[in-house]
């Protein structure tokens, strides 16, 4: 199958008759839903950029299985340059979409099960790389969208998969036949999970002995018999479910999460990478989480840009554009955003060749990547908010504007520069006011907080790595720690000694 | 030329540094302790001595892969890794094969029954696997032998 046009994925997607709860009732026409169609209508951008030849060089990438062109979200990166080039392509989807696009963690999940599976296959004798591999053939010929499922529920913290009172908090196996595998559980925060034609779960932590039912990896179709979906909530997401597109500040597009529950779903061996083997788990969790700590090097920057032009526009519109300070809060937030594209492309360009053959990122840069992206946001945000004044929170509504007798009243007071229409004001301003604390502020904001594992999670991937003992020995040969120490020539220093020395 | 220029002894193993700047091992020791005059190793054979897991000295590469006919490229030196095009060769195409084009893999003709070996130690990995640093050259010493 060719690469296919954004109504065709709408419809594949209708197709699949998902199982999805929202505000307490399943729904049948959800493609169609108010709420849930903006994020549709941004994974459905990624496909069409990859239809359009300007940006072929970064949407689009040749298959080392097939020799064929493919979506980049379904390539086994294989070089350094792919790896560069996939967080430019994030970049520039977050600058079409100023939202979460959902499609990279399926990415992130391939690219760290290739290597693992193999890896796996070598120590085990398994074969599980020989049948991912046909599996991301798949995705690839048909252009799918992959949900890459990892965070379980989790329960009490302090207790192992194993120990919990409730088995199910965290997904396990509960029945092993000939043809295949019985799973239970649930994943949470699941980006674009009702957006996916197939689902790829992976265990949320490293596992150790007794947690064996608890290591699985699987792939099965998203509207598997037994998968269902809550969809997530999220601020200000009702606006969407007025008829107008001034207050959502962002009509188009948006972001997804929902609770995935897996009720007792069957999963044939063919579509099972990894089983019990708990001493791979860890490695697998750690590979995609680092590949998802760099994605986050492009997406949230692109999203920047826009909450960034947003905010100068704001600026134009407010005629301060001249001021001083503002210039220079447009400067810092430009720095800060580059610096978190720095290091999505240092992650990149540091990455090596796995066994498998696949390339991976440098982990201490991706780490140190996704560590700024927990802080950048909030002050890119905060200098947003400031360049654009309180009015972003207490305009009137767009019913308001719309209003024959006060309409008029708002039209007069809530002007600007004197060439702005208020309307052209009041929507960069409520565009500001989604990024920032609206529904697009979950993709900016919280998710850049806890996304590919809460900020703790890196500080601990950058302890690890980060050769402490080295940086100490560099450190005490420079002072001269160790070396004898004549006291005899502690002397009042003079010319002529300077002169020695 | 005469005896006073010949070398000692006879290098059978090639060492490639890394440039350093974040070694999680000690890159000298370690090629300190390789047998790199043995006989018993197969001349030709190279060792890419990497202080940390980006693996600088093979070009960011774990492993260096086998050629189609058994023999284990051999870089010598990590200029030759690259491709003239500029672009890395990838495991399991024929670009690895292929010699004429410059890819790694090209360095001389296979002896029957003295193939040369490549090894990449990467701080504590050698050919992508986890290897404690004490560890490290007795690994590296032996797939040199095999």
């Amino acid at each position: 199958m060719a690469l296919r046009t954004p109504e065709e994925f709408v419809q594949s997607l209708a197709d699949l008759h998902l199982q999805i709860y929202l505000f307490g009732e399943k729904l049948d026409d959800y493609v169609n839903h108010p709420i849930i169609r903006p994020s549709i209508n941004c994974i459905a951008m990624t496909y069409e950029l990859a239809r359009q030849p300007e940006f072929a060089d970064l949407m689009l990438a040749t298959s080392h299985l097939t020799g064929n062109k493919v979506n980049r979200f379904t390539h086994i990166h294989q070089s350094t340059d792919d790896l560069a080039k996939k967080v430019k392509m994030q970049r520039l989807l977050g600058q079409k979409t100023g939202s979460c696009f959902q499609r990279c963690v399926g990415m992130d999940a391939i690219n760290a099960l290739y290597s693992v599976t193999y890896e796996t296959d070598q120590a085990k004798g398994t074969e599980y790389h020989a049948r991912f591999k046909k599996y991301v053939q798949y995705l690839q010929e048909n252009d799918l969208v992959a949900d890459g499922a990892m965070t379980d529920p989790k329960g009490d913290r302090g207790l192992a998969p194993h120990e919990q009172p409730d088995p199910d908090v965290y997904l396990h196996i509960v029945e092993r036949r000939d043809e295949g595998i019985v799973v239970r559980g649930a994943k949470a925060h699941q980006t674009g999970a009702c957006n996916s034609h197939e689902i790829i779960v992976m265990p949320t932590v490293a596992m150790r002995e007794g947690d064996e039912d608890y290591a699985v990896s699987f792939s099965c179709p998203a509207n598997a018999r037994g998968v269902y979906y809550i969809y997530g909530r999220q601020s200000c997401d009702t606006r969407k479910l007025e008829d107008n597109d001034l207050d959502v500040g962002n009509a188009r597009f948006g972001g997804q999460e929902a609770l995935m529950v897996f009720d007792d779903v069957f999963v044939p061996w063919e579509n099972v990478y990894l089983c019990g083997e708990v001493e791979f788990s860890g490695a697998l969790v750690e590979r995609f989480a680092g590949f998802h700590r760099q994605s986050y090097g492009g997406c949230k920057v692109g999203v920047g840009d826009v909450l960034i032009g947003a905010a100068a526009t704001a600026a134009d519109m407010n005629g301060v554009a001249k001021a001083s300070h503002i210039k220079d809060k447009l400067i810092e937030m430009t720095h800060l955003n580059e610096t978190l594209f720095s290091c999505g492309l240092a992650c990149s360009h540091e990455g090596v060749q796995m066994p498998a053959g696949n390339y991976q990122i440098d982990m201490l840069l991706a780490n140190v990547c996704k560590q700024n992206v927990t802080r950048f946001p909030y002050e890119i945000a905060r200098l947003a908010e400031d360049i654009a004044g309180g009015l972003m929170v207490t305009m009137p509504s767009a019913q308001d504007l719309a209003d024959e007798k006060i309409g008029p009243i708002v039209e007069k007071f809530f002007v600007g520069q004197c060439d702005t229409p208020t309307i052209d004001r009041m929507r960069i301003l409520r565009l500001v006011e989604n990024l920032t604390l609206g529904t697009a502020a979950v993709g900016y904001r919280t998710e850049s907080m806890h996304g590919a594992g809460s900020p703790q999670a890196q500080r601990i991937m950058i302890g690890r790595q980060s050769n402490i003992n080295h940086k100490k020995e560099l450190a005490k040969a420079l002072a001269g720690v160790g070396k004898p120490w004549d006291k005899g020539k502690a002397k009042v220093p003079t010319a002529e000694a300077s002169h020695r020395r | 030329m005469t005896d006073e220029h010949k070398p000692a002894t006879e290098k059978h193993v090639t060492i490639v540094y890394c440039g350093g700047c974040n070694p999680h091992i000690d890159r000298t020791a370690v090629a300190g302790e390789l047998p790199v005059d043995d006989p018993d190793v197969p001349p030709g054979a190279t060792v890419h001595v990497s202080g940390c897991p980006r693996a600088c000295a093979s070009d960011h590469l774990l492993t260096i892969p086998e050629r189609s006919d058994g023999v284990r490229g051999t870089a010598g030196t990590p200029h030759t890794i690259r491709k003239s095009d500029g672009v890395r060769g990838t495991p399991g195409t024929p670009h690895t094969i292929r010699k004429s084009d410059g890819v790694r893999g090209a360095a001389g003709t296979p002896q029957p029954g003295a193939e040369p070996r490549t090894v990449v130690i990467a701080g504590e990995l050698v050919d992508g696997v986890p290897t404690r640093a004490a560890d490290l050259a007795p690994t590296v010493t032996r797939k040199l032998k095999e």
